[in-house]
């Protein structure tokens, strides 16, 4: 991959859309420190990433990563993960940290009386909705969700993308959201990049894109959400 | 919601096992059997120089002085120092270790603290009862295992004859379980006071073998089944297997032409399981029947503080049971081409 | 934990495994308190006897009564095991999750290194140790201990190595968690299980270790004594008192027995229960990634045409979706990938 230049502008959200290993997850993982970068820069609110120290990285950047059976860490109750995210802030008061727990919770539709249990006993998308608050927790600047819907039913995909948009009207923060699937990207940005073989091949608004698609790939990605024509 | 978790639990983990994908990686990374062969040599000289450096340096981390140690504080201040000279520890490090090095190399082994003999010599005397141990009961842990786990796989397979299928767990477990001393002792208490056929001390004749073989391969043997009998129940599932017996094949037949041809591959690798567990058992064993082997040896030098006694065997066993892993490593993948996937 | 408790008592080896174990550390804490004096009472006019009413495995080659030194014995073989077991699991645990977590590098010069250190007979290397400390009790734990801690360091790393991929410790890493912290809470609080199961089954290896160390004089030396040195004191007397060795040695084999027992019902306890389940979750979701990765990654959006061709727009606010899912074609093998989890929530 080389030469991928993505911004992430302040209080919007920009939908990546690209095939199964076109790279999309590896920036993630990049921006996040999880994966290695040879060259390049990735900057959170003009500072370079790789500079900031683990504490510092979390309050600029966090992700919702794919799988919900393997992000939570199936020892910890819900309120226990979600207060990890809360410690990237630094020292709170007890009372206030189990307050902010129980405000993230119902933020992301989910009763306060979950923080009591344990991963195993939520389902899929209660899952990702605990993920969403633990990544939410942090106050990040900038919130990744790489393929957060792909591991969900298609009914439950829908629960958890309304919270989210939900939740993006009412607190502000840019959001990257890395998506194959054009429908979902389409649906919660502002702006979509789309990405192949490694390269970022078009990028724009997404009306304006999907509108008048340049580049042949997104022709071809659009045409395969035959239903959605009629609409555009 | 109870109900999905536990069924997402069944499911067996088909997949992403680990092992297997570390395996697989490291494989693609040294493809071949030359590279194979010279990787698995490398590690083979890496483990000797390991293993004769940390004898060397045995001495040095013993704290205070050894030699005084050994010789006992009554010894003579004059004998103390003419032994720490004879051991070379009043020269300089790195010298005693080129020296160590070159001796070893050379069969030079060094003299006994306590007898002055050279301990080439107490070598000579023994290695061929020990080695004798080893092999015998290698060969008898390969052949009672895979005979005894085979046919108890194919008399018990899918639940037939249960009896026998508990009555087999229950004595290879218990068989398994005792360590080899205890079952030497046994042995002697048996062979000694009840049954008088087996001479229990001494290696004066083959009898005197009997025994010790016994004490070691019993719970080697047993460990060993159970492994045989499990895989012997796998590969009776295996469609080739159901479709012979489909055919109507004569049982013995089906067995026969399945069975044997992975005979010398399974006894190589249950050996090579079993080395380590094989040579501390002569250790203990000799020293129970008596044997005069480098078992003896190493636990007389070891309460004696004889030091190049104890450093001599040391490294004998050491090597041996490394070289022997190695020839077993090696022999397994010329014969089976799979097994060099697995093994890395 | 409580329920992996039922479970082990809810099982008859379970129950009996746990019930000798009850008696043996009774045995260790009251033995050297009730015992004492009759197993140190010297008279030497009574030497090699034979069992007896009054001596039930016979005495020693100083007049002792052997049953009693048997009894009192329970409590150095026990602890001398235990600790030999801790030392394993103090060396071996963060050697292993190092390997684990500092980068592959590391890791494959770990794997050689233990490999080969786990194929060396441990006997050999408790001999060295012992030669090096000295002979005697603290010899012997250090040697087994030391002995057994590359299996530990292996498990260790194989266990982690199969935990730290997964998407918790990279969240928990993205959250900037300390690394004490995401190793006790993230990593080993989730591999504990087989590493107990491991402890359990070794502190009965460490037994029979430094029980055959004593035996062979290189172990516990007068005045201290172990089984294994009471066991090689009885076989000097096997032809006249058979019992002075037999005693010994069956509480060697007993205990021995009881700690690989209790070690394969743990096991059995944790695999009956959410602990099993959780793993095969892990699992499992390890082969979804893996088998994410095989997909033929040009096919999938094409597949999605073929299929959603003619699927009603029913979402009043959201379009259909569920691409991977319904979409692309099972890869080879991947059977999770093709059977979606069942919808919740």
């Amino acid at each position: 991959m080389d030469n991928v230049d993505l911004d992430v502008t302040d209080g919007r959200v920009l939908g990546l859309v690209g095939e199964s290993g076109s790279g999309k997850s590896t920036i993630a993982r990049a921006v996040l420190g999880l994966a290695p970068v040879h060259a390049g820069t990735i900057t959170a609110g003009g500072q370079e990433v790789r500079r900031l120290s683990a504490r510092q990285r979390a309050r600029r950047v966090q992700m919702i990563f794919q799988d919900p059976f393997g992000s939570l860490n199936p020892r910890m109750n819900v309120g226990g993960i979600i207060r990890e995210g809360l410690e990237a802030l630094g020292e709170l008061p007890a009372r206030e940290r189990a307050a902010e727990v129980t405000r993230l919770l119902e933020l992301v539709s989910l009763s306060p009386d979950l923080a009591e249990r344990l991963p195993r006993r939520l389902s899929g998308g209660q899952r990702q909705r605990v993920a969403i608050a633990r990544a939410l927790a942090a106050r990040p600047g900038v919130l990744i969700a790489d393929e957060i819907t792909s591991a969900l039913d298609v009914s439950v995909q829908a629960q958890v993308l309304n919270v989210l948009r939900g939740i993006l009207a009412a607190e502000r923060f840019s959001m990257l959201f890395i998506s194959h699937n054009l429908a979902v990207v389409r649906y919660i940005s502002d702006d979509i990049a789309v990405m192949r073989d490694g390269v970022i091949v078009e990028t724009g608004p997404v009306d304006e894109v999907l509108a008048a698609p340049r580049h042949p790939y997104t022709r071809e990605l659009l045409a395969a959400i035959p239903q959605l024509h009629p609409v555009t | 919601m109870t109900t999905s978790t536990a069924e997402v639990g069944k499911r067996p983990a088909s997949a992403g096992r680990p092992e297997r994908g570390a395996h697989a990686a490291r494989g693609r990374k040294v493809p071949g059997w030359v590279p194979d062969l010279a990787w698995k040599l490398l590690r083979l000289v890496i483990s000797i120089w390991a293993v004769l450096t940390l004898t060397f340096l045995m001495i040095q981390f013993i704290p205070g002085d050894p030699v005084r140690l050994a010789l006992g504080p009554d010894a003579p201040a004059s004998l103390v120092e003419e032994r720490r000279h004879q051991l070379g520890l009043d020269q300089p490090l790195v010298a005693q270790y080129l020296d160590y090095w070159g001796r070893m190399l050379t069969g030079d082994f060094g003299d006994s603290l306590l007898s002055q003999q050279p301990v080439s010599l107490l070598v000579e005397a023994r290695i061929a009862n020990t080695a004798t141990i080893v092999a015998l009961s290698l060969l008898a842990i390969s052949v009672v295992s895979i005979l005894g786990g085979l046919l108890v796989g194919i008399a018990t397979h899918r639940g037939r004859r249960p009896l026998l299928g508990t009555g087999f767990t229950l004595a290879t477990g218990i068989a398994a379980a005792l360590p080899d001393f205890l079952v030497a002792v046994g042995l002697v208490f048996l062979f000694a006071v009840t049954f008088t056929i087996f001479p229990v001390a001494g290696a004066s004749s083959a009898a005197s073998f009997v025994l010790p073989t016994l004490a070691i391969t019993l719970g080697s043997a047993a460990t060993m089944m159970r492994v045989v009998r499990s895989s012997t129940a796998v590969v009776l599932d295996q469609d080739y297997m159901l479709v012979a017996r489909a055919k109507r094949l004569p049982s013995t037949r089906v067995y026969l032409r399945h069975g044997l041809p992975n005979l010398l591959t399974a006894a190589l690798t249950l050996g090579g399981l079993q080395l380590g567990t094989v040579v501390t058992g002569t250790i203990v064993v000799e020293n129970v029947f008596a044997i005069p082997g480098l078992g003896t040896a190493l636990v007389q030098a070891l309460t004696t503080r004889d030091y190049p006694v104890v450093q001599t065997i040391m490294v004998l066993l050491a090597s041996a049971v490394l070289v022997l892993n190695l020839l077993i490593d090696v022999a397994l993948g010329a014969l089976d081409p799979r097994s060099k996937r697995q093994r890395g | 934990m409580r329920r992996q408790l039922r479970t082990v008592f809810s099982t008859v080896t379970g129950s009996v495994a746990a019930v000798l174990l009850l008696l043996l550390v009774l045995l260790a804490i009251v033995g050297p308190i009730v015992w004492s004096a009759k197993a140190n009472a010297i008279d030497v006019a009574k030497a090699w006897l034979p069992p007896s009413g009054e001596h039930w495995f016979g005495t020693d080659e100083l007049g002792r009564d052997m049953f009693a030194r048997s009894l009192v014995a329970t409590r150095l073989s026990l602890l001398s095991a235990v600790a030999a077991s801790g030392i394993a699991i103090v060396v071996g645990v963060p050697i292993g999750l190092l390997a684990a977590l500092f980068g592959p590098r590391l890791t494959s010069a770990f794997q050689s290194v233990v490999n080969v250190a786990i194929a060396f007979p441990a006997l050999l290397t408790a001999m060295f140790v012992g030669t090096v400390i000295g002979i005697g009790v603290p010899g012997a734990v250090l040697g087994v201990g030391i002995a057994l801690a590359p299996m530990f360091a292996r498990l260790t790393q194989t266990l982690t190595a199969s935990v730290v991929s997964l998407d918790y410790v990279a969240a928990a890493r993205t959250m900037g968690v300390p690394l004490h912290k995401l190793v006790g809470r993230h990593i080993l609080a989730n591999v504990a299980e087989p590493l107990v199961i491991t402890a359990t089954t070794s502190v009965g290896t460490s037994l029979l270790g430094i029980s055959a160390l004593s035996f062979l004089g290189l172990g516990a030396r007068p005045p201290q004594y172990d089984w294994g040195g009471l066991l090689s004191t009885g076989l000097k007397a096997i032809y006249t008192s058979p019992l002075a060795a037999i005693g010994p040695g069956a509480l060697i084999a007993l205990s021995g027995i009881v700690f690989s027992l209790l070690g394969e019902v743990i096991a059995g306890a944790f695999g009956d229960s959410q602990a099993g389940r959780r793993f095969g979750r892990v699992a499992r979701a390890m082969a979804r990634r893996s088998s994410k990765a095989t997909l033929p990654p040009s096919d999938v959006l094409l597949d999605v045409a073929n299929l959603r061709v003619g699927f009603p727009s029913e979402a009043g606010s959201f379009p259909p979706c569920g691409v991977s899912r319904c979409g692309s074609p099972p890869a080879s093998g991947s059977a999770s990938w093709a059977s979606p989890a069942p919808a919740r929530a």
